[in-house]
């Protein structure tokens, strides 16, 4: 499917910034609507669990394609 | 495979959704209708727990089934049986089964009989005791023997003929969503479930013609334990979560209990494998006397309210008793929030009118909560570490993450991921 | 000398928690308050007031059943208020009073409070990137993967998935978009206008956009690709989505894709798409072999050699104007000329060499490819062809050109557009180097950017001149701003900073490196000049 620029345009740029807070800040300087993510890792910091956990999701994505 | 997840998850929570649990009767002797019970089989809650493992209040509790059962005349006789390896202990929830704290069932209890009309299937608990002095918290008196006997002879066949009057039951689908309404959360607070069942008994006791002088008694012992519905509001959890059982594939957790020692849940996808974890200990408000230091580590299998939805899920709906949880509605609101982030779905007959009759938020989705990392919460009250003194205070509980973490090791390796 | 006050109110009752929190936020918020607590009156409680001396006045016979506020302040006034407020807090209840922050820790919070949003920018550390991209793309959200270290399979995976969804996927590795006018992670503030970008170079949207604004038209979209999108592996699948969408979109006009020269299979490929479009297409692969560069003209496209050339051929375009054959300098032939006559008389004997420290990769990128048909020989740290690899990127050697943003510069330390310490600590020994003429730098303006780069590199700078000056030798500073007047640092500011400085400010990277060029070729500037122009 195409990406349909034209709907971006409608409703216009809102977004969710995860990770380097600059971002945010500079689109909130832009007048933009942005909700900053208080990031942290995900598994409760597990790697080994959240690897397992990764690999879980992408297998079904990919399943899906 | 893992496209079968989402599926088997759909299939797994429409059941629980659509689950419509009925208590259709009584009978007086437990071991003749569980499953693979026999006269010489305890049920007791939570996991798999062998004697020298119990806690306090478990031990004291599976003493006075046996003393309750004749096996046995003095506590100390009592004591060496259990040591003996003569007596099966095994956990209801392997027995279609639930019973709050200690949750002892033995051979010659009566026990209500609850089907969930939809799929069939049946659920079974015991008859609740009242507060005080009481078995499920490991007293084991003369006192509690006495009143285990009283239920067993008059309590449980008064209730098992009134039962016979009525047509179809009683819904205690209905019940639960009504008491939502009043104030209940159907783990910790069940004002509003006893007296909803008290009036329904009532009607069919007055229709099944018992006897003026014993309908008496059984008002009074119900309308005198605010905890009478909490048994039942359990067997109805536990024929829900048992309907959505062994889809496999599903990551639904279907349930959550404690047996003083261990922490235990079992989830949808990988069939009756326990995945277990130290019990934590509850905190919360105290008795006048006593203070967390006496309090046992968790037990009971009372949390199948909240793997179904209820309890801590339902938290914002019991306002009376959000002492527990901070001290304000507000932080309840935010505890049924955060169990949102977790779950499935929310529910489509148990509404929370304090949030716009927002559905509560029900079944625990395993992925979720290691993802998250948010431990479900559990309404609970707190047992003695001893046994014999009985419950000490009430408060909350987190069930602890190395349990779903086991589960979804399990997961990922029969899965193949 | 403190003051106490005590209120007792008989028979009323409220719950602990809130009583507590009543007098912890008085005590927080008035001034000149030393204590403050407000408990029903147990024997526990007064026992506890009896300790920090609170126990006054009526307090000392207060029952469990009334309630005892009291405040220690430095003044009558304080303590007054401090009373008042927790009166105040009690009438009005727990809910009005207290606001509790929702905390935003997940993609799924963020939801809840924007349920409508549409894009999300993504800069956690690469291993969880993929998750979060992922879960987005599940919800139906564009995506600017700003993290860099994804795995390959991943990245295959979430742009399969996104453009099967419609979606776009810029990066991993992406550091700028332009969506709906708005710049992503590290852009500028540009026009609107009938331009649309598809690049696989960050720096690189920043100065073709920039350029675009600065001569007075604009960009409708930029799209940002990640810098291994067009390889095999990938198979330009970002790149080819972003045509097809800008394909699609009415006021794009016309399209310009910037990256470096992918493998010749999938180079192919994106031109092959580029000439379906139905619209103009400006492609400046960076670097491009003669024979690409053909196969792009054969296609009916417009071959562009630099990101400039890229920016005016586009502009032309639009302008219905035929597009200029290649770009050399903007000024007049003449006026470069006297530039450059200028300081190469100024040179000393042993001045030679060219040293380019740039904070932009793609800039870097551009420098070099210039660079290397006039001075020999050329080392850098960023792959061009006909280029010496520069083995330590710490040191420079010959002529160099050196991406600061590599990532041996990053580890542990911010983005030299943002940081430029060790851009200041280069120039200094760039300029100790008695054998160099030429410091060549670009200035990269726009959200995302240190708020003020020029000013922070002007005190090395004169140092830098100064320094050779003492030593009998004339350093020559070139460099190139990337931006606009709308940038917050906003580009003439930033020029005449500069220009102040005694650098020389030259309207585009390209011309910036061409002109470094020129002056390190010393005698032989004029030679070089006319083979530029021929």
């Amino acid at each position: 499917m195409v990406v349909d620029l034209k709907k971006i345009k409608e409703q216009g740029v809102k977004a969710i910034n995860i990770g380097i807070k600059d971002f945010y800040d500079s689109l909130k300087a832009q007048n933009v609507p942005v909700v900053h993510v208080m990031w942290k890792p995900p598994a409760g910091g597990k790697i080994e669990i959240f690897k397992r956990l990764k690999k879980l999701k992408f297998k079904k994505i990919e399943k899906s394609l | 495979m893992i496209d079968d997840m989402e599926k088997a998850n759909r299939e797994a929570i429409e059941r629980v959704l659509n689950s419509e649990p009925i208590l259709i009767g009584v009978e007086l002797e437990a071991y003749k209708v569980i499953p693979g019970m026999d006269e010489k089989t305890l049920l007791h809650a939570g996991p798999p727990i062998t004697w020298e493992r119990m806690s306090g209040p478990l031990r004291g509790a599976i003493i006075g089934a046996i003393i309750y059962e004749g096996w046995a005349s003095t506590p100390e006789e009592a004591e060496k049986l259990a040591k003996s390896g003569e007596i099966k202990f095994s956990p209801n929830h392997e027995h279609q089964a639930v019973g709050p704290m200690a949750g002892v069932i033995s051979p010659h209890m009566p026990v209500f009989i609850v089907k969930n009309k939809t799929y069939g299937n049946i659920a079974y608990t015991n008859m609740n005791e009242g507060l005080g002095k009481v078995l499920r918290y490991g007293a084991y008196d003369d006192e509690v023997i006495r009143r285990l006997k009283w239920m067993k002879e008059v309590l449980a066949p008064t209730l098992r003929d009134a039962l016979k009057a009525s047509k179809e039951g009683i819904n205690l689908r209905e019940i639960i969503s009504q008491a939502l309404h009043m104030g209940d959360e159907c783990h910790n607070r069940n004002f509003a479930g006893t007296a909803r069942i008290l009036i329904e008994f009532t009607k069919l006791m007055i229709d099944a013609g018992i006897e003026k002088q014993t309908m008496r008694k059984v008002v009074d012992f119900i309308d005198n334990n605010k905890h009478f519905f909490l048994n039942l509001s359990m067997a109805a959890s536990k024929a829900t979560m048992d309907a959505a059982h062994n889809i496999k594939y599903s990551t639904l957790v279907t349930v959550m209990t404690r047996n003083g020692t261990d922490f235990g849940i079992r989830v949808s996808g990988l069939g009756d494998k326990w995945f277990t974890a130290p019990a934590p200990v509850p905190k919360g408000l105290f008795f006048p006397g006593y203070s967390q230091k006496d309090a046992n580590p968790d037990i009971g299998d009372s949390s199948i309210t909240e793997t179904a939805g209820l309890g801590g899920f339902a938290m914002a709906a019991a306002p009376a008793i959000v002492q527990f949880v901070g001290g304000t509605v507000e932080d309840a609101i935010r505890f049924t929030n955060e169990m949102k982030k977790i779950t499935m779905a929310r529910h489509k007959h148990y509404t929370i009118p304090y949030m716009n009759f927002e559905g509560t938020p029900v079944g625990i989705d395993l992925l979720k909560v290691i993802e998250l990392n948010i431990q479900p919460v559990i309404n609970t009250g707190i047992a003695h570490k001893k046994p014999g003194i009985g419950q000490i205070g009430a408060g909350i509980v987190r069930a602890p993450r190395e349990a779903f973490e086991k589960a979804f090791i399990e997961y990922a390796d029969k899965y193949g991921i | 000398m403190s003051v106490k006050k005590v209120v007792v109110k008989k028979n009323t009752f409220y719950d602990s928690s809130i009583l507590m929190r009543a007098a912890s936020e008085a005590k927080e918020k008035i001034e000149g308050v030393i204590e403050v607590a407000a408990l029903m009156a147990t024997d526990l409680n007064k026992k506890f007031l009896a300790d920090v001396g609170l126990l006054i006045g009526e307090a000392v016979n207060a029952t469990p059943s009334d309630l005892v506020i009291v405040a220690e302040a430095e003044n009558e006034e304080s303590a007054n208020k401090a009373i008042e407020f927790v009166e105040k807090y009690l009438v009005k209840g727990v809910e009005t009073v207290r606001k509790v922050e929702e905390v935003v820790e997940t993609l799924e919070d963020a939801l809840e409070k924007m349920p409508d949003a549409n894009i999300v920018i993504i800069s956690t550390p690469g291993e969880y990137a993929g998750w979060e991209a992922l879960k987005a793309l599940e919800k139906g959200l564009h995506v600017l993967l700003f993290s860099s270290n994804v795995e390959l399979e991943e990245e295959i995976i979430l742009k399969k998935y996104a453009a099967k969804k419609g979606l776009l996927l810029m990066g991993p590795d992406a550091g700028t978009a332009i969506i709906n006018g708005v710049g992503l992670g590290f852009a500028n503030v540009v026009n609107k206008g009938p331009i649309g970008l598809v690049a696989a170079a960050g720096t690189g949207i920043q100065e073709v956009t920039s350029i675009i604004t600065r001569e007075g038209l604009g960009t409708t979209w930029a799209i940002g690709t990640g810098s291994r999108d067009p390889t095999k592996d990938v198979g330009a699948i970002t790149m080819i989505e972003g045509l097809k969408a800008l394909a699609n979109d009415d006021e794009t006009k016309v399209i310009v894709i910037v990256s470096k020269p992918p493998e010749e299979e999938i180079a192919k490929k994106v031109v092959d798409v580029a000439s379906q479009l139905g619209k103009p297409v400006v492609v400046n692969f960076l670097g491009a072999s003669k024979e690409l560069v053909n196969y792009i003209e054969s296609k009916g496209l417009t071959p562009a050699l630099t990101l400039e050339e890229a920016a005016y051929k586009a502009m032309a375009i639009v302008k219905g104007e035929k597009p200029p054959e290649k770009i050399v300098f903007t000024l007049k032939k003449d006026d470069v000329a006297k530039i450059v006559e200028k300081e190469v008389e100024k040179l000393a004997e042993q001045q030679k060499y060219v040293r380019g420290l740039y904070s932009g990769g793609t800039l870097a990128s551009e420098a070099a490819y210039i660079l290397k048909d006039y001075l020999k020989p050329l080392y850098a740290n960023v792959k061009v062809k006909g280029v010496e690899w520069l083995e330590d990127p710490f040191k420079s050697i010959s002529h160099s050109i050196v991406d600061m943003g590599a990532e041996e510069f990053v580890a542990g330390r911010l983005h030299p557009m943002i940081d430029p310490t060790l851009r200041k600590k280069r120039i200094l020994e760039e300029a100790r180097d008695p054998e160099v003429a030429v410091i060549l730098l670009d200035i990269v303006l726009g959200y995302g950017s240190h708020e003020d780069p020029a000013g922070a590199l002007i005190p090395e700078i004169t140092q830098a001149k100064e320094l050779a000056e003492r030593e009998g030798r004339h350093l020559v500073f070139i460099a190139s701003v990337t931006g606009t007047d709308k940038d917050p640092q906003n580009y003439s500011t930033q020029k005449s900073k500069l220009e102040k400085a005694g650098v020389i400010v030259m309207p585009t990277n390209a011309q910036a490196a061409r002109l470094a060029a020129l002056i390190a070729s010393k005698d032989k500037w004029r030679e070089v000049l006319d083979k530029m122009y021929s």
